[in-house]
């Protein structure tokens, strides 16, 4: 009984040290000047309120005081633990493998397709065939040769059913084989020509090339943690929910990834990476701001203010490539009326929600592309536009028309029969903006009579119970650097099942689009696809959100974003000090 | 004061622990607080200046000012009003959970210690599972079968929180069917139901109300935790614990945003822990040293 109310108690003061904590660590600005802070950089551990001076400098905590880096380590903060590092088996491929694979061909800052470890190649049969031109002398980081044979066995392996490649479909298409022709010449043979072919061999590191000899040597299990290729560095290391540690690759050379941006043109400079895994945003930022960790990946927008005005911080800017959205469940009732699809679509504000949630750091969007995808189209986000832009009256319109109309004049609409125009409307714990985006969307259909509940769902729980079709309306993302998304999400056989809406006019846009190499002929058909997709609203596009890298400036320089393929340049940057 | 005593003056049971309890500094400081906080959950509707979750876009995360006593928090809500519409949560949480814990254990408690055999070793064991997880932990697992939501981490806190009141009641029980007017109802032919409910149930209603009184800040507790990953109270609702967890982002930006729903919670459960604490030595005060 006494340790039931100890719990209690113990609890209670647990809360109020952490807040009292939280507070000395905001107020405290700078550490004493006679006391040298010994050892304990955590901001937590800084004590002085009693000096607290209320002028509030939100620059908050100088490391002037704790030495950066002894053993020259760029510390970089990443907020996802992976699954595995072999990106052919992993259901998510981000910059802890980028950095490790170099592939066949590239794009640059400017979005143009150029060389990698292809020299040329050449598109025959109508698409069917691709034949690459290789690089002589490629070497992997611990110096094993790379030759025709490894790209067969790396795509065969890819490909192979055994391996069951989350991301085989979507990045090499229905590739059936892989030919030597000689040493330096490997062709490509496909089912069906594959549209998005060379942007997906170019951007995902399950594309990225690795020796044979490695491979067979340590085996799938320890390829899958310490993976080692034709990247700027390979991982020595890797500590799960703690850490992933990089050496540099000697071998490395500028021309598998002749970007015009990078100068350097041998290996990176800096010769060891961490990745530390922090999962909270809060205690990354904070780590960032104590020095603990040079660079961030991803600022958190309630941060991006502060660390703005942090004439140590440097930020890089660009466009993520995913679309956040609510999508419905267009088979369920009341979403199975396009009409109210729609109404919903009219009566969502995008401007309070970008302010509010994600403090203005973002781009409205309209359509289902958004401006850093391949196969955007500003006509077709324009259209999309006009045919929604925020009209209270027309939502009313169109709900009335459906047969929901305030019956019982409580202010909820209801139905012929009576029922209430409730719905639950999915969030997934994942997303840090997402309680707030699904608050503000609650309160703009509260105007129009229709009750929301919002519902938390774990990330992982979250996609298997949508595609199993448990929910009525959901607020999610989609991403890739490519249109083909729109094949994988919406083919109502061979995407995933996430909204339900099924048309043949789309499927046959859709498949289309997949087999068509011409960029001109492709873009119409992506349009095609657009179109029966704005207008059938299976889901109301809402945002793109500006990312912000950050890094250290006393620590480090020289890092550069590619804003297409949103990769880091570490080739040409340089720690300080 | 002795048995002996108390049927010298010849005050009722009840009666006698009010007065011990009354002296009790730290206790009754404990109900003073209880009551008010029960005030502010009858007369949140009165009082909040705002609405709980009318949002001011424009006013977000605004420091404490006259114009929003206790600031606001992301979406610009008051944090004031939605403290202390919480309160209403928090009590309904905490009263709700220790009613139907004890409606659980009491039952099985009395059925387990007044049949005793094989009735008492099957309830008992599985008491001793209950009892051997951390309730947090097992409320976790029901509500990740059940479902987020308030109402499903309430019922999930009140299937870990049964055992303590059916231990407790078996062993009470198992002494008073011994006494001789349990002997005596029997032979006048009262049914078993009646027995329990009427005779054994009354004289061991003591302990159960001291155990109410320590359950109450646990479920709140538990169902803040719970809240606080994202599987109790579900947003917009003012729920302390979700408030802490949202909170939790803004720390160093808006670090009034933890604090009053923090100190809410922890007023509340000291509140409930001293009345308990009191009550326990006010009934039983052979056990004080």
């Amino acid at each position: 009984m006494v340790s039931r109310t100890l719990v209690g108690v113990i609890a209670a003061v647990i809360i109020i040290i952490a807040i009292a904590a939280g507070i000395a660590g905001y107020y405290a600005t700078r550490p004493p000047a006679t006391t040298t802070p010994t050892t304990s950089p955590s901001p937590t551990s800084t004590t002085p309120t009693a000096t607290t001076p209320a002028t509030t400098t939100p620059t908050a905590t100088t490391p002037t005081a704790t030495t950066p880096a002894v053993e020259k380590v760029l510390v970089i903060g990443y907020t996802r633990p992976p699954d595995t590092l072999d990106p052919q088996k992993s259901t998510w491929v981000d910059i802890t493998t980028d950095i490790v694979f170099a592939r066949l061909v590239n794009i640059d800052s400017e979005g143009n397709i150029i060389t990698g470890l292809a020299e040329s190649w050449k598109i025959s049969d109508g698409g069917k065939v691709i034949t690459f031109h290789l690089r002589k002398g490629i070497k992997d980081a611990f110096g094993n040769p790379i030759t025709a044979e490894d790209f067969k066995f790396d795509f065969e392996r890819f490909i192979a059913p055994e391996t069951a490649s989350p991301s085989a479909p979507l990045v090499v298409g229905t590739l059936k084989e892989v030919k030597v022709i000689d040493d330096y010449t490997v062709q490509f043979i496909f089912e069906e020509p594959y549209g998005p072919i060379l942007s997906m061999l170019a951007t995902m590191p399950s594309a990225g090339i690795y020796s044979e000899e490695y491979f067979k040597k340590v085996g799938d299990v320890e390829f899958g943690t310490k993976p080692a290729a034709t990247g700027p560095y390979y991982v020595v290391e890797w500590v799960r929910g703690s850490h992933i540690d990089y050496a540099v690759n000697p071998n490395y050379k500028r021309e598998y990834y002749p970007d015009s941006v990078i100068e350097n043109e041998g290996p990176p400079y800096i010769k060891k990476l961490r990745f530390r895994i922090i999962t909270e945003p809060f205690t990354l930022v904070s780590e960032f701001k104590a020095g603990n960790v040079h660079v961030l990946l991803d600022v958190p927008p309630e941060y991006y203010k502060e660390l703005k005005n942090d004439p140590k911080v440097t930020m890089i800017p660009f466009l993520e490539y995913t679309l956040h959205y609510v999508g419905f469940n267009c088979q369920k009732y009341p979403f199975n009326d396009t009409r109210v699809r729609q109404a919903i679509a009219y009566a969502i504000d995008r401007k309070p929600i970008i302010e509010a949630a994600l403090e203005g750091l973002a781009v409205p969007i309209y359509g289902p592309l958004v401006p850093s995808m391949i196969g955007y189209s500003e006509k077709v986000e324009e259209y999309a536009k006009q045919k929604y832009q925020y009209n209270l009256e027309k939502a009313k319109e169109l709900l009335a028309e459906a047969g929901w109309v305030d019956r019982d004049g409580d202010g909820i609409l209801e139905d012929r029969n009576g029922n209430k125009f409730e719905f639950e409307l999915w969030i997934s714990t994942g997303e840090l903006e997402a309680p707030k985006v699904a608050q503000i969307i609650q309160s703009q259909l509260a105007k129009i009579g229709i009750k929301v509940k919002i519902r938390q769902v774990e990330e992982s729980a979250f996609t298997d119970l949508v595609s199993k079709g448990k929910h009525q309306a959901y607020l999610f993302r989609y991403g890739l650097m490519d249109a083909q998304i729109l094949f994988y999400m919406f083919h109502s056989k061979k995407g995933v099942k996430r909204m339900f809406f099924y048309r043949s006019d789309l499927d046959a846009a859709l498949e289309k689009m997949g087999s068509t190499i011409d960029p001109k002929e492709r873009q119409k058909y992506i349009e095609e696809a657009e179109k029966i997709l704005i207008d059938g609203c299976p889901m109301v596009p809402l945002y793109a959100r500006k990312i912000f890298v950050a890094y250290r400036n006393d620590v480090v320089e020289g890092i550069k974003v590619n804003p297409y393929t949103q990769s880091l340049y570490f080739n040409d940057a340089k720690l300080k000090g | 004061m002795t048995e002996e005593k108390r049927r010298a003056v010849g005050v009722s049971m009840w009666k006698l622990t009010w007065r011990r309890f009354r002296k009790n500094k730290l206790a009754m400081t404990g109900l003073v607080i209880l009551c008010i906080i029960i005030a502010i959950a009858i007369l949140a509707p009165v009082i909040a200046p705002y609405s709980p979750v009318e949002q001011h876009l424009e006013d977000r995360l605004q420091p404490p000012s006259s114009k929003y006593l206790f600031g606001t928090d992301e979406l610009g809500r008051d944090i004031l009003s939605r403290v202390l519409y919480g309160t209403q949560i928090a009590l309904r949480v905490g009263v709700l959970v220790a009613l139907i814990s004890a409606a659980i254990g009491v039952t099985l408690g009395l059925i387990s210690g007044y049949y005793g055999g094989i009735v008492d070793e099957v309830l008992m064991r599985i008491v001793d599972i209950v009892w051997s997880f951390p309730s947090l932990i097992l409320a976790l697992a029901i509500v990740s079968i059940l479902g987020p939501g308030l109402i499903n981490a309430m019922v999930a806190i009140a299937l870990t929180m049964w055992a303590s009141y059916a231990r407790i009641v078996r062993g009470e029980t198992l002494s008073v069917r011994e006494e001789l007017y349990i002997e005596a109802a029997r032979a006048i032919g009262e049914s078993d139901i009646r027995i329990l409910f009427s005779y054994i149930l009354p004289n061991v209603m003591s302990s159960i109300l001291v155990l109410i009184t320590y359950n109450i800040p646990s479920a709140i507790i538990v169902a803040a935790s719970l809240s606080f990953l994202g599987l109790g109270a579900q947003p917009p609702t003012p729920d302390w614990g979700l408030m802490l967890s949202t909170a939790r982002t803004y720390l160093t930006i808006a670090p009034w945003y933890s604090i009053f729903p923090g100190v809410a919670i922890m007023i509340t459960v000291l509140a409930f822990n001293f009345i308990g604490d009191g009550l326990r030595d006010a009934i039983q005060p052979e056990r004080v040293s």
